[in-house]
């Protein structure tokens, strides 16, 4: 199952590519026309575009660029001349961290409180979380974000930096303080969602036959949660913990905005200003790289969670 | 031959770094003109107290990209602008009036006919490797920035420089004969893209080596540059500060944020939407007049824009102070149509231009364009951009005229119709009256938006060039100033304004019309104290 996704997903990648390729080939003014903006005079721009190769054929651009990504050489950044590769790739260790952090964070938050919450179903702790989570949810991140921000940094309490200040060239971890904002935006973003499906599984878990069976031998309360209900809501978890990662990666795109985080998404939203087609594409990739990788991921670990489901298929 | 200009001629007698020196808050008195409604006195300057050493100055900006560089003649962001400034230094730059002030120029002359130009040099400049700036220097500079195969930003207004006779007198004078007659030398040597440089030096690739206030230490596109304390600077006891540190943010927003947690100490050129944030937070802000503006360029090649009395119709149904509330919260100077109103050669004695819807309706009327309609391109160019073409759409209804706007992005304006658009925006930075017509007002000129190529007006300018008495130019200037006005083809309602943030620590920023944010880019007053 697992070489059959694989192949599906290659398959995806080079359809993502084609995608990619076609957006950005319709995206109106180019590199040199925005990297000159109006200091260019119609000479100037010229120049650009022949040092660019911007008016080579469609055709003949993407395959050198397929080309040159399957051998590992996504070729120079049209902004600035430096190979995309070193580019992106100093920014996708924050922007992991970011990720990575935000998501186990806001999973284990979410899933806890998920499961504290089907336990004690309809009393004060479960109807004030479930509202709140609720709240959240619709909730967009920037909102969220400029809350914090006017909380923490700037406006009542001055203890958190308002922006990141990480040094080109240092980790995010040396400069933990600027991290803790961006990652509770994140784990406000997805503790909800989290919180809200573990419950939902739990609850029907706690009310099946097997947890009412498990109940009249006269098991206690929380041995039945954590042996019998629990094993059972895994696989649902781990399929949200995998959607959220996805999220995730999209959400990092307006966080790393409104914090001025040095990472791949604040870099797309850059290179699209900047018409900096393979910067735009090679991060689009990655996304679409990290998308495959965790649905499979996620649908694997699923599966080894549910022993029923590992039995070979009938038919 | 002297120059014959005594009020430039006191203005080449100051270093422009000394004059920051203990300046009062009250020098934003200086700046009200002669309109008592504009806005152009700043919100407060810093000042009091001797310049103290030390310290690092943390500036935010915003519009830096990863295209940002440290080429110097070839700037692309503000930020480029901000770095190249506090690398290098210039033979002229602009003074806090927006007039032109020698920098590492001594003196410049030109002959009778404005053919021949002497520039003497100021002695004793070290470039950061701790060689000596000479004539050699600055000739390498012009025939590097007038490159054939690689033109830099500044060519255009350079251009009649004859580069192959280009001598050095001695070590520190330099002969320039140009093609052409060239009355606007000074002026053309004051716009930006333009620092000396070392000879030899190639700006695309060598580590940064200017005789600017700071040393190069680390630079990342699009996030940060870090840069030392020069210590063999020309101005003594400058620059103030150790280490200047520039952030590159992409959203004004975080920037302001930045400032309010004292994570930065100057929040540079952020818009009069962060006025208010910033004021009730206890930070400052030093808002100074600005000479850019954002203008809506009429295609005077396309109808219905070909007909002077459109053009003349469209100006008249704009409420400059209302737009001006609207946009700028009330801030910076009324436009009339006529860029360069900081030059020396600007005619205030135009009438200013109000709203009159009667009139506008009866020049439609005569042209048999009553209940005229026509599509505005609108980008955000430049802060306020789109806000004031909004105003103009609303305004115009006054007169029976239906605008539609259509809003794409600014790369998008700057595309394949860039230059071709019948009526839309752009946004220029300030620059002085004749030095702009080479870049927008005759055939050819690189930014030409509205088609213009009027025979009388570039008649006149050709005139003016060759002109080297500065009262007859002055003359030849208002005649295309009334051209302009009369039937030009830019709608210039305001001014922008430039505004900073400022934590109080920060001293030495003055307002400045020069149309550049945070002290016009010369960091080398700044202190913190």
């Amino acid at each position: 199952m697992v070489a059959r996704r694989s192949a599906l997903g290659i398959l995806t990648l080079l359809l993502a590519s084609v995608l990619v390729f076609a957006a950005t080939q319709t995206l109106p003014g180019n590199a040199a026309t925005a990297a000159l903006r109006n200091t260019g005079s119609a000479e100037r721009v010229a120049v650009l575009e022949r040092q660019l190769h911007l008016n080579d054929p469609a055709i003949s651009q993407y395959t050198q660029w397929i080309t040159g990504l399957v051998k590992g050489d996504p070729g120079n950044s049209l902004a600035n001349g430096e190979p995309v590769d070193t580019l992106v790739m100093g920014r996708v260790e924050n922007s992991a961290v970011l990720v990575l952090l935000a998501g186990s964070i806001g999973a284990l938050l979410g899933a806890a409180l998920g499961v504290a919450a089907a336990a004690r179903r309809g009393g004060w702790f479960d109807n004030t979380l479930s509202v709140v989570a609720l709240t959240f949810t619709a909730l967009p991140e920037f909102l969220i974000a400029l809350f914090l921000v006017i909380c923490f940094a700037t406006v009542w309490l001055h203890v958190l930096p308002a922006v990141a200040q990480i040094p080109p060239g240092t980790s995010p971890w040396s400069n933990a303080e600027s991290l803790v904002l961006p990652t509770a935006t994140l784990v406000l973003m997805i503790m909800p969602y989290v919180f809200r499906m573990t419950r939902a599984a739990m609850i029907e878990a706690l009310e099946s036959d097997y947890v009412e069976m498990a109940r009249l031998t006269g098991m206690s309360a929380p041995r039945v949660l954590f042996l019998y209900a629990f094993p059972n809501v895994i696989p649902t978890v781990v399929q949200v913990i995998g959607l959220c990662l996805l999220y995730l990666a999209g959400g990092i795109v307006v966080v790393e905005y409104v914090f001025n985080y040095p990472g791949v998404g604040q870099q797309l939203v850059a290179a699209v200003t900047d018409r900096d087609i393979p910067v735009i594409q090679f991060i689009v990739m990655l996304l679409a790289a990290f998308y495959v990788v965790v649905n499979i991921g996620a649908d694997v670990l699923a599966l080894i969670a549910t022993p029923r489901r590992r039995l070979p298929r009938s038919g | 031959m002297k120059r014959p200009l005594t009020r430039r001629e006191v203005l080449q007698r100051t270093a422009v770094g000394s004059v920051a020196v203990g300046s009062s808050g009250f020098l934003s008195a200086c700046f009200g003109g002669d309109d008592d409604d504009d806005s152009s006195k700043a919100a407060g300057t810093t000042d009091a107290g001797q310049p103290r050493r030390g310290g690092t100055l943390t500036v935010a900006l915003t519009g830096g990209t990863s295209a940002a560089t440290l080429d110097p003649i070839n700037p692309v962001t503000q930020p480029d602008e901000a770095r190249t400034h506090a690398l290098y230094d210039s033979l002229v730059v602009r003074s806090p009036e927006a007039h032109p002030q020698l920098q590492l120029a001594e003196e410049i002359t030109p002959n009778k006919d404005a053919t021949e130009w002497t520039i003497r040099l100021k002695r004793g400049v070290e470039f950061h490797d701790g060689r000596e700036m000479t004539a050699k220097d600055v000739i390498y500079t012009f025939r590097k920035i007038l490159d054939p195969k690689a033109p830099a930003v500044a060519a255009t207004g350079l251009s009649r420089i004859d580069t192959a006779a280009l001598k050095a007198i001695d070590k520190y004078t330099v002969r320039v004969p140009l093609k052409q007659p060239y009355s606007i030398f000074v002026e053309q040597l004051s716009g930006n893209a333009q620092p000396v440089i070392p000879d030899g030096f190639d700006p695309k690739k060598d580590k940064p080596n200017g005789t600017g206030p700071f040393k190069y230490q680390s630079f990342t596109p699009g996030r940060e540059s870090v840069f030392v304390r020069h210590p063999n600077y020309w101005t003594d006891g400058q620059p103030y500060a150790d280490k200047l540190v520039i952030t590159d943010f992409e959203d004004e927003a975080s920037a302001v944020n930045a400032l309010l947690a004292g994570q930065v100490n100057i929040s540079g050129g952020i818009t009069s939407d962060s006025l208010q944030s910033i004021q009730s937070s206890g930070k400052k802000v030093l808002i100074s007049p600005g000479g850019g503006f954002t203008m809506f360029t009429m295609h005077v090649q396309k109808p219905p824009f070909d007909d002077v009395n459109v053009r003349q119709a469209l100006r008249m149904v704009v409420d400059r102070k209302q737009m001006r509330d609207a946009v700028f919260a009330g801030h910076g100077a009324i436009g009339n149509d006529v860029y360069g109103i900081w030059s020396e050669d600007y005619d205030h004695s135009l009438p200013q231009r109000e709203q009159d819807f009667e009139q506008a309706k009866s020049l439609l009327a005569k042209s048999g364009k009553s209940n005229l309609s026509v599509e505005l391109i609108t980008a955000e160019v430049q802060q306020g951009a789109v806000k004031s073409a909004q105003v103009l759409a609303e305004q115009a209804k006054g007169a029976g005229i239906d605008i539609k706007l259509r809003k794409i992005t600014a790369t998008e304006l700057y595309g394949d119709n860039y230059l071709k658009w019948p009526f839309a925006q752009d946004y220029s930075t300030y620059n002085y009256y004749l030095p702009e017509i080479a870049l927008v007002g005759v055939k050819g000129a690189p930014y030409n938006e509205t088609g213009w190529d009027d025979p009388t007006y570039t008649r006149l300018y050709n005139e003016a060039l060759g002109t080297a008495d500065e009262a007859k130019r002055t003359e030849l200037a208002h005649q295309l100033q009334r051209i302009d006005y009369d039937r030009g083809s830019y709608i210039i309602p305001l001014f922008t304004p430039i505004i900073d943030g400022y934590a109080e620590e920060v001293h030495g920023l003055k307002p400045s019309k020069a149309g550049i944010s945070v002290n016009a880019f010369q960091f080398a007053p700044i202190w913190l104290a």
